[in-house]
């Protein structure tokens, strides 16, 4: 595996993922969306800690999937009540702060 | 050498301070003799003075400062607490503390009956305090000090009868003229300051002639910023407005403050000024001048006046006229001798119309008197006495002092026709008012039925026999006065004989005399056709050329205006609109910023990975 | 010893907050023994100060920042001297005025007060810039709330104004401070927040403005200064009277002590080119302030305008730049305090009494209460500039000062008169209101109307005793001021920036 060869995963994930978190208006997509992104960062430093021979970018995408999991588990949380209290996943409807 | 001098001063302070402060705890028994003694013991001082001055050389009764202690030390600015003891200055204290003790017992009787008899004699004693700080300043720093604390007085005194509106207007204008009058002097102040690093009497005085010619633009501006002060205390045109006006104090106090020494003050002030006032030639003549207009102005509109005290008022205007006129020629003693013998026959006119009104339950309107001759003796001839010499009968002491002044405004240097015609005119409308003003008050039949006029007591006719005494006899000390303050002036005035012009005047007075009691005793049908026939002038001068009223339209209402339109315009509209309009902005633009914030996640999302491209792209390449 | 002065108020306001919120009476003792004990202090600062030292006294100081040698260095010298003793006077007199009054959160009150006279009093004696700073923005806060929450009117709007306008000021001070900090460091290396460390830099022309425009439009806008203003009426109107008689005696005063303190020694060019300009909008105020405060009802407002007026008076002094203008400028200072703050309380008792301060709704006091007819007498009089009483001195020395002054020659002349029309405005509006409320026959007057309390009474008197006092001798005042004075004047300027020294060895 080549290092362009990383890249190019890498970055077509990671443009997949934004461009998923840009477009969707269902939550749970733009998380999984977020995912995408996290892993192509993940798949990024695991391809280096390779090539470079380090265990340094392993031990961050450790670090990055724990913090996901984290995440995942208070941003399902706060889906769960919205839709509890709204009936409505759309994201576009959440916009009680605007300016 | 006068060691003791400043216990001139303290008496009178003593005695406002102990009867304003103590309050109940000064019976009211005790209260009037208090006041009456501290300015006794005042003038008993300014009498020692008076012979140990007597008894020095003439050369050393000149520039006896006393330094009582440092009042500040600021910079370049050094000035000491001092009082001046020199001729001049002990006889204004002999005219201010002699005539203020007469009023002061006169008062005794007049005041009798009033509520607040010990803050009237509280007011009394500060005036006394300031005048002798006035004329005791050995600087023009505490000469403003004196001048701006008799003003007080004056307001103070002026508005005694608090409860009436109009008293409080009087003193309100006539403290707010005497302000502006102050600020010229403060003007003159910094400017003496500039000029001459100090402002000192003595320093000035020795270096003025030194330093300049005559007629120097300096001098002439100091002076004028210097004669702005002296108007505005001693009621010349334009600042005259507040002396009728102030009329609606007791009388006691019209007496002293507003005749016999107060609004002398300007003439003193020229008197002591004379060094810088004979440096500007030009400033001298706009005194003369001025004091001329004023006097005939004001004898005018007293020839129609029918309140008592506004006669006597109007005529003291006329007479401070004459006395502006005597310095402004240069007759620095004769100013002098006028105003001591005006302090004289004045007090006593005032104090006499004072006993009038007191026996007539305050009456002050001459159509409803007359006919008091009888029921009021020693009124009736003290009053005569001050009438004739007010009007300049011969021998009498205001004829000396008059004489004087009127033979100067033609001879002297500066003295001209006109000077002396307006003074001779002015002469014969005094005789002619003041005989009038006799006439009506004490001939005739008295015109209010229901009054009981009754003779005052002694304490009121005590003073008014002095007074009386001084005002017919006072006419010889003219020489004596001229030597005594000769070494302040550094010379003798010149005493002009003109036997055809003495004559003329002489006559025209007597004319004045004969014509008031012609139309008055002997042919009083003739008034009411005379009046008839003179309608127009007489309004005028009745309204008093309508001074008050162009004040009134063009400075009072004008003020009035710009501060409401100011307030209106400059804060509500203005600052005010201003700083709240940067706040509006402020949230006028934010309104549109705020779009930014539509409160979608995705548009968020958007911008943040537009902000990183962009990021990305400057990183990447610029 | 500055460190007592300084923190007991503070201290005091901590136990305040501390206390049971229902006892009234510890409350006012804790109250009452803080400002004491402060004002006792600052009384023996009276004793040991010697007048003919120029430097600053009694400094202390305590690290705070180490390596950029920020410190809380504490010291006084003759101009701060007078405004210390005279912050420590008026702390005590708002405590006893506002004990003297009903209030539901005395406590709370009395707290915010305290702190907001640390505040006052930390500004007046700081030699390090930050630590002033730091003052400077605690004053903000403590007035913020009083007006807020015990003010009267629109308070709101008040209050927003005052720490908005406030606050502009005080952030571009701070930027201006940095800076000032930043060149010292590039002409040294090495880094000072002192005050007396910076004032011997040499810094150039262009420099000195905009550094000196930041530091003077916070110093103006808390003085306030015409046309900078605007907060003045509506923060002085809707202000509860104690808390006035600290915001306007002391606080007012913290800005133009500030220009004295930092724009004198500092940049004396820009001064000299500016002055002029300053020179105008400060004479401008002076009659601006004194035309309208001619036509007010309103009391308070009345007063307001008045002090515009005299503040006007106060910064055309410190801007004549020479010595008699400034130290009437600081005697001056006291003076404004001690009268405005004594007329506010009369204000208040007036309103007390009659339940109304409107002006054309008042007439007639005088005769009931003679006592007050006295003593408003002669604080009207002392506030007019009567000569013999203290309001005269200050504003004789002012003009002497502007009149010969060099940096305001072209104009002097011109000034003068404006402050001469001030004056003669000043005696007209302060004789309405004397004699509008306190003369003339009223009929309506309350049947119970009793003269001032012990309490009002000894509020008032020390005022008027001090009125009295300085305007007849007020050489022990002016005499500790001068030497101060005359180093803030003339501050030598020793350390070059690199720049400058290249300039002048080119020359």
């Amino acid at each position: 595996m080549g290092q362009e060869f990383i890249l190019l995963v890498s970055a077509t994930v990671f443009c997949i993922g934004a461009f998923g978190f840009m477009v969707r208006k269902n939550p749970l997509i733009m998380f999984m969306s977020v995912e995408l992104m996290l892993n192509s960062v993940n798949f990024l430093l695991i391809g280096y800690s390779n090539i470079l021979k380090s265990l340094d970018g392993q031990i961050f995408a450790l670090m990055i999937m724990a913090v996901a999991a984290a995440e995942v588990v208070v941003g399902l949380a706060l889906i769960l009540t919205i839709f509890r209290t709204r009936h409505d996943l759309n994201v576009d409807h959440l916009d009680s702060l605007k300016g | 050498m006068f060691g003791y001098g400043w216990l001139v001063l303290i008496a009178p302070l003593l005695g406002f301070l102990s009867l304003s402060c103590l309050g109940k705890r000064i019976p009211r028994s005790i209260a009037g003799y208090l006041g009456c003694a501290t300015v006794g013991f005042a003038f008993f001082i300014s009498l020692i003075l008076l012979v140990h001055l007597s008894v020095l050389e003439p050369e050393e009764r000149v520039g006896g400062a006393q330094a009582l202690y440092t009042w500040i030390d600021s910079g370049q600015f050094h000035l000491d607490f001092a009082i001046l003891i020199d001729p001049l200055s002990v006889f204004m204290f002999l005219i201010v503390t002699g005539v203020g003790f007469l009023i002061h017992v006169y008062s005794l009787g007049y005041m009798e009956h009033d509520p607040e008899f010990k803050r009237f004699f509280a007011y009394l004693n500060l005036f006394i305090f300031s005048m002798c700080v006035l004329v005791s300043a050995a600087d023009f720093f505490f000469l403003i000090v004196g001048w701006a604390l008799v003003g007080l007085a004056s307001y103070l005194l002026i508005g005694f009868w608090r409860d009436k509106p109009s008293a409080v207007l009087a003193a309100r204008k006539a403290f707010v003229m005497n302000v502006i009058g102050d600020v010229g002097m403060l003007v003159a102040a910094f400017m003496i300051f500039e000029t001459f690093g100090s402002l000192s009497y003595q320093k000035v005085f020795e270096m003025a002639p030194t330093m300049f010619l005559a007629n120097d633009m300096n001098m002439i501006l100091i002076t004028l910023f210097l004669l702005v002060g002296a108007f505005a205390k001693s009621a010349q045109l334009p600042l005259h407005t507040w002396l009728p006006d102030a009329m609606e104090g007791p009388t006691p106090v019209s007496a002293l403050i507003h005749a016999a020494t107060m609004v002398t003050a300007g003439v003193y002030l020229v008197a002591r000024c004379h060094t810088l006032f004979e440096l500007a030639p030009f400033t001298m003549y706009v005194i003369a001048t001025v004091g001329i207009i004023t006097a005939t102005f004001a004898g005018t509109i007293a020839m129609v006046q029918t309140d008592i005290k506004r006669v006597i008022a109007y005529s003291t205007m006329s007479q401070l006229g004459y006395m502006f006129l005597a310095v402004g020629l240069g007759m620095f003693s004769f100013g002098m001798f006028h105003l001591m013998t005006h302090a004289f026959f004045k007090a006593l006119l005032f104090l006499g119309a004072g006993s009038v009104i007191h026996s007539l339950n305050e009456e002050q309107d001459i159509r409803k008197m007359g006919g008091l001759a009888k029921a009021m003796p020693v009124t009736y001839i003290t009053f005569l006495i001050g009438s004739l010499a007010l009007a300049g009968f011969p021998l009498t002491s205001g004829f000396f002092s008059k004489e004087a002044i009127i033979m100067g405004a033609y001879h002297s240097e500066m003295g001209n026709i006109l000077f002396w015609g307006l003074a001779v005119f002015t002469a014969g409308m005094t005789a002619f008012y003041t005989f009038r003003l006799f006439f009506c008050v004490f001939q005739g039949d008295l015109r209010t039925p229901d009054a009981h006029p009754h003779e005052s007591p002694v304490t009121m006719t005590g003073p008014l026999v002095i007074l009386g005494f001084f005002a017919l006899a006072a006419g010889v000390l003219g020489p004596w006065v001229d030597s005594f303050l000769s070494p302040v002036f550094g010379g003798h005035a010149e005493h002009y004989q003109d036997g055809f012009l003495e004559t003329i005047a002489v006559f025209v007075g007597l004319g004045g005399i004969m014509t008031a009691g012609l139309l008055y005793m002997v042919r009083s049908d003739k008034i009411e056709p005379i009046k008839e026939a003179l309608a127009p002038i007489q309004e005028i001068l009745f309204h008093k050329y309508y001074v008050d009223e162009i004040y009134d339209f063009l400075i009072v209402k004008p003020v009035k205006a710009i501060s409401v339109f100011l307030e209106d315009m400059g804060e509500k509209k203005g600052v005010d609109f201003a700083v709240d309009q940067v706040g509006e902005q402020v949230r006028e633009v934010s309104k549109y910023v705020s779009l930014w914030q539509s409160g979608r996640i995705r548009d968020y999302a958007v911008n943040m990975v537009a902000g990183m491209a962009l990021v990305l792209i400057f990183v990447a390449f610029l | 010893m500055l460190f007592f002065i300084v923190f007991i108020p503070l201290v005091a306001s901590a136990a305040l907050w501390a206390m049971d919120k229902d006892s009234v009476a510890p409350v006012r003792s804790i109250a009452l023994g803080g400002t004491g004990l402060c004002l006792l202090f600052s009384v023996f600062l009276l004793f040991g100060f010697e007048s003919e030292n120029n430097g600053m006294q009694f400094v202390a100081g305590l690290t705070w920042v180490e390596s950029l040698n920020i410190n809380l260095k504490f010291g006084i010298d003759g101009i701060s001297l007078w405004l210390v003793i005279l912050t420590a006077f008026l702390g005590v007199i708002a405590v006893i005025y506002s004990t003297s009054q009903k209030n539901d959160q005395q406590r709370e009150f009395l707290a915010l007060l305290l702190a907001l006279e640390t505040g006052i009093l930390g500004v007046f004696v700081s030699l390090d810039t930050i630590s002033f700073y730091v003052f400077w923005e605690l004053m903000l806060i403590p007035s913020y709330f009083i007006i807020g929450l015990w003010g009267e009117g629109n308070r709101i709007y008040a209050t927003t104004k005052f720490v908005l306008f406030t606050l502009v000021g005080s952030l571009l001070m701070l930027v201006a401070i940095l800076a000032l900090t930043l060149e010292y460091h590039t002409a040294t290396h090495e880094w000072s927040f002192d005050i007396d460390t910076l004032s011997h830099m040499h810094l150039d022309d262009g420099t000195q403005l905009w550094m000196f425009l930041c530091f003077f439009l916070a110093f103006a806008i808390k003085v306030p200064m015409f046309p900078l203003h605007s907060w003045l009426p509506h923060a002085y109107k809707s202000c509860p009277i104690p808390a006035l008689i600290l915001i306007t005696g002391a606080m007012s005063k913290a800005g133009a002590y500030g220009m004295i303190r930092f724009c004198l020694p500092l940049f004396p060019s820009a001064i000299e080119s500016l002055a002029l300009l300053i020179g105008a909008c400060a004479a401008g105020g002076m009659v601006y302030g004194a035309w309208i405060a001619v036509m007010q009802k309103d009391l308070k407002s009345l007063v307001a305008y008045s002090s515009i007026s005299h503040l006007g008076f106060i910064v055309l002094g410190i801007f004549s730049y020479n010595s008699q203008g400034v130290e009437g400028s600081v005697l001056q200072m006291v003076n404004h305090g001690i009268i405005a703050s004594a007329l506010f309380i009369i204000v208040g008792i007036i309103e007390s009494k009659m339940g109304t301060r409107q002006l054309d709704k008042l007439k007639g006091m005088g005769t009931p209460m003679p006592v007050l007819y006295g003593m408003f007498m002669l604080l009207a009089l002392a506030a007019l500039g009567l000569p013999g009483l203290n309001g005269f001195v200050g504003e004789f020395l002012i003009l002497a000062g502007v009149w010969t002054s060099v940096t305001l020659s072209d104009m002097a002349a011109i000034y003068v008169l404006m402050g001469g029309a001030a004056i003669v405005f000043a005696s007209i509006y302060m004789l309405y209101m004397f004699q509008g409320a306190m003369q003339e026959k009223n009929e309506d007057l309350p049947k119970d109307l009793e003269d001032i309390n012990c309490a009002q009474f000894g509020v008032l008197l020390p005022a008027c005793i001090l009125v009295v006092f300085i305007g007849l001798y007020p050489k022990p005042f002016v005499d500790r001021i001068g030497p101060s004075v005359d180093s803030a004047l003339h501050a030598e300027k020793t350390v070059n920036l690199p720049s400058a020294e290249d300039a002048s060895s080119h020359h």
